[in-house]
This record gives C-alpha cells, structure tokens and sequence, in this order.
C-alpha cells in the first residue's frame, strides 16, 4: 500500500507513517518534559526535504495540537497551574515583543548572529549541566535524607523572594511568590525566546524549577499550557506574514503527537521528582551538544535555502 | 510636411515593421521551429495522492542529428544563504541570491552535451550547466564565484530538480527519438517549456518547443490557495484544526484510563 500525502503548502510528497512516527517521538518529549520539541522537529523535517520556512512555521502549527493533548492530560492529573501560567504568559508577551525589538537592534549592529548563539550554547550548558550534576547528587543522597539539596541557598533565595511586595499564593503549585518576581521572569523568558528565535520551554522549566522552586510535575503541565498559547500565537502569525504553515503536514505530525504527549505524560507519572530532572537535564544537554556540533562541524553543503530555527 | 509625403513616409515605417516582424518571427530564423515532437502528457495534475511523475518527450529527428531536449521552468529568484567560518564557529555569513534561475532544468541528449555546440551557442540557449549559469545573475556581485555556483548546482541536484543527463535519448533506425524525465513530486506548480533542439556538424539544425503544466488541484489547489491568499482565515483554520486533534486525543484517552 502507498502512504504518500501531497503537501500543498510544502510543496511535495511524504510517507505519511514516518511523518506520524516522527510526530510521536516529539509528542512523547512534549508530554514528558512540557517542551514544544522545536528544536528536534524543524531539523528532522528539513532532513525530509521540507523547506526550512515551512518546517519551523508547521512546527509552531504541530506544537499547539500536542500541547493541548499534553495540557489535558496533565489538567486531569492536576499538574496545571493556571494561575502561575497566565501570569507567566502575561510577562511572556511583554518579554517576546520587548525582544523582537532587542533583536533589531542587534542585527544593526553585525554579528549579532554569532552572539547570539554563543550565548544560547553558554546558558543552555549551564542550565543543563547544574540541573543534571543537582539531580544526581540528590538521587544519590536519596537515600540518606529526604531533605532538599543546599539548604543555605535555598534559604536565602527563599527569603529574597519572600521580602518582595505582592505575594501571591499559587495553590496548585505549592510555592507563594511574588507577583512582579513571576512576572519578570516570564517578561525575562520571553526576551529570551525571542532573540533566539525559539518557543521558550526550555528557559522555562528550569526557571520554574529553580527559580520558583515548583515542583517538576506542575513544571511540565504548566510549561505544556503557556507553549499552547504561544504556539498558537506563532501559527497564526507565520500564516498571515509568511503563508507557510501546512495544514496537511501538520495533521499527520498530529496523529503522532498528540498520542506521543498522553503516553509522555503518563509515563512522567511513573517517575519521581528528581528522575525527571535528570532526564530534562539530558535533553537539555543533548540540545546542547548538537548546537555545538552544528557550529562546529564543517556543513555539508556551504550554500542553504534561509528559515529555519 | 505635404499630405503625399506623409503618406509616404508612414507606408515606409510600416514596412520596417512588417519587415523587422518576418525577420524575428521563428519562420525566418535560420533554426526552422517545427512540429515534429509530442510530449506524453501537457498537464501534470497535483491532488493529494500525487507522488510525482514521468514525462515521456518523443518524435521523428533528421537524419544523423543529434537530439538534446531541455526542460525548464519559468526564470525566478531563489535566495540562498551561504555558510562561512567566523573564529571556530559556522554560521550564515551572507545573503545569496541566483536571479533569473528555473526552478526546474532537466537536459537530456542523445551523447554528451559538450562538443555538441559552440560555447557561445550552448550559452545563448541556456544549455548545460556552464550555458545556465550566463544567464543567472548572482547578487552581491562578490558572490559570484564558481564555488558558489557549483554549490547551488549541487543543493538543487540534491533536490531531484536539476539534472543533465547524457546518453539519454534513443534514436532507432528509423529516426525515432524517445527519452523521459523524471517528475519529482517538488516540482513547483506553473508553466514548463520543453525544447528539443537537433544538432549536426556543430550547427544547430532544428528546434521545436511545448508547453506543460504543472497545477495543483482539489483539495491541495483550495488548501494552497488559502493558504496563500487568505493567511488570517487559513491561520485560525490551522489553529482550530491543531486544538481539536489534540482535545479528541485528550477525551479518547480519558475514556480509555475510565475503561481500565
């Protein structure tokens, strides 16, 4: 039997099966970790002749099917905070408006580029090394006390948090913040985003984390609901300016994610705290390590059609 | 100027203008323009299930000739950016664009396609690579190295929308010609030219040209033409259509975990 599907957008022809099994495997990421998958999926797509413009702009189109089917799954379990979440958003929208500005300043003034990756390597390192080395030293302390990880610290950083005005009780996350600190940070995130031309999950969570100290399962359930309405911003966008959002593509990406976001959400139960912490901080890390090698590696091809991530 | 006079001179512009008609009409060009090739198929229909195509191009070729048949696109801009090393890091250093390049260009000839004619010739006509590449302007004017061009050529080889294929038309004894292009499902919708040209002793004998068309239909012809010319409705349709996947694959999963 045939599986090949014309995409009118894109402009050619795909196996519908390996599109739907590529979609899965973002899909079960994106219910595991509560990142859009991006970052995997435009490359995997280029790599399937999909026009680097089409591949990022269907992408953002995938991702707000997967992360509503991710969303649901983690609202049933009571792992949304919603309020966290739109204040997160709030800042979110100011943040990626502030930062398509920053980013024209940037371009401005040349090499703007070449900074701008250093400086997404440097912070996802960082991020993802910290988190991996604290994960492991707290399964391995796991044991012998149940006790968080640099009590001092914590501490301190608690009370800094706990002397700015406007606190706010956020219920379903167990964690009382101020409202401007949830505000700046979601404001911070989406600068960030959009200078790096990415959905944002990936500053996101470990912001959450840390910074907020919530808990990794409202993390990732949180995370999935403010990456719905940001991708959803992002279609819409692409399709009015750029008109290269594909549908069909979409929808067989779609038969794979949203059934790869329930199973990712599921087995994310199984786990415990500090498991999935590692194992975002592997994502994170191996993210990582492709961007350098990316950056590094003499490409095959030195001429290349523009878009993409 | 008298009334005669004017009469007369008009009269004599008219014929400088038929003249100069017949003279750049392809009947008076020294190559006759004949009708002597059919192609398999002059549309090419894009529905859902299209997975690309073969267009088969045939006739009867003069005697001794050889056969080259090109098959191209209309001309286009296709902007490229290209990759450089900047301290131990790759990363787009410049903007390229190929002005005036076919989407599209498939050569196919019964020998090989560089003694057939004169350089001057091969470029005048666009054939062959080398012929392709006059008639492409690469903007920056810096950019315009045969690196560059060799890259382009490989990037859309690569694509299966660039070929040059030598000894791939056969002419039996009869003086049949025959040969086919592949079809890749990328090949963009639109107009495609197809020209046979015969060549003997180094002389362009005889050339022939055909339409094609490429074109999108059904479902995959409203999709793209939404897509394309109504982007705020076709946006919110994309949207609708991603939060209901994922709502019914949220409730089927709910109904399964109850039925456990």
């Amino acid at each position: 039997m045939n599986f090949g599907l014309y995409l009118p957008v894109a402009g050619l022809t795909v196996n519908v099966l390996i599109m739907a099994g590529v979609g899965g495997v973002v899909g079960l990421l994106s219910g595991l970790f509560g990142v859009g998958g991006g970052w995997l999926l435009t490359p995997l797509l280029m790599m399937f002749g999909i026009p680097p413009t089409v591949a990022a702009a269907t992408d953002a189109n995938q991702i707000v099917g997967a992360s509503t089917s991710g969303t649901f799954a983690h609202w049933r379990l009571g792992n949304v905070d919603f309020k966290m979440g739109l204040m997160m958003l709030i800042g979110g929208i100011i943040g990626s408006t502030a930062g398509v500005q920053v980013i024209k300043v940037l371009r401005a003034t040349g090499n703007a580029d070449l900074v701008i990756k250093l400086c997404y390597v440097t912070m996802l390192g960082t991020i993802g090394s910290l988190m991996f080395v604290e994960s492991l030293v707290a399964i391995w302390r796991k044991g012998k006390a149940h006790k968080p990880m640099h009590p001092n610290e914590m501490t301190r950083w608690a009370r800094v948090m706990a002397s700015l005005p406007w606190q706010m009780e956020f219920a379903k996350s167990g964690v009382r913040a101020s409202v401007v600190l949830v505000l700046f940070f979601g404001t911070l995130v989406g600068v960030l985003a959009a200078i790096m031309g990415v959905g944002g999950g990936f500053l996101m969570a470990p912001v959450m984390v840390y910074l907020l100290a919530m808990p990794m399962h409202a993390v990732v359930g949180t995370s999935l609901f403010i990456i719905l309405f940001t991708t959803i911003n992002t279609t819409f966008m692409q399709a009015v300016t750029n008109h290269t959002v594909d549908i069909t593509l979409a929808v067989i990406l779609l038969l794979g994610s949203t059934l790869g976001a329930q199973l990712g959400s599921r087995l994310g139960c199984r786990l415990e705290h500090d498991q999935l912490k590692i194992l975002l901080a592997t994502i994170v890390l191996v993210v990582t390590v492709k961007m350098i090698f990316d950056l590094s590696v003499t490409p095959d091809h030195l001429l290349a059609l523009k878009g993409g991530h | 100027m008298t009334r005669r006079s004017w009469i007369a001179s008009a009269a004599s512009v008219a014929a400088m203008v038929v003249a100069g008609l017949i003279l750049t009409s392809p009947q008076a060009r020294a190559v006759p323009e004949g009708h002597y090739c059919t192609l398999s198929k002059d549309r090419i229909c894009v529905d859902s299930t299209y997975m690309g195509d073969q267009i088969d191009v045939s006739g009867a070729a003069l005697p001794g000739a050889e056969v080259i048949i090109k098959v191209t696109s209309a001309p286009g801009p296709m902007k490229l950016a290209r990759k450089g090393k900047v301290g131990p890091i790759w990363m787009n250093v410049a903007d390229v664009a190929f002005d005036n390049a076919p989407a599209f260009y498939k050569v196919n000839c019964t020998e090989t396609l560089n003694p057939a004619l004169s350089p001057q010739q091969m470029s005048s006509l666009g054939l062959g690579y080398n012929g392709l590449k006059s008639q492409i302007a690469v903007k920056p004017a810096a950019e315009d190295s045969p690196a560059n061009f060799k890259e382009f050529i490989g990037l859309k080889e690569g694509s299966g929308l660039y070929e040059v294929k030598p000894h791939s038309v056969a002419v039996d004894r009869q003086g049949s010609f025959r040969t086919s292009f592949a079809w890749p499902s990328n090949a963009p919708a639109g107009p495609y030219t197809v020209t046979v040209y015969e060549v003997k002793d180094g002389k362009l004998v005889r050339q022939a040209s055909r339409q094609l068309t490429v074109e999108r239909v059904g479902l995959a012809r409203w999709l793209a033409d939404m897509a394309q010319n109504h982007g705020a409705a076709y946006g919110l349709l994309a949207i609708a259509t991603a939060l209901s996947a994922g709502l019914v694959v949220g409730f089927v999963f709910k109904g399964a975990s109850k039925g456990h």
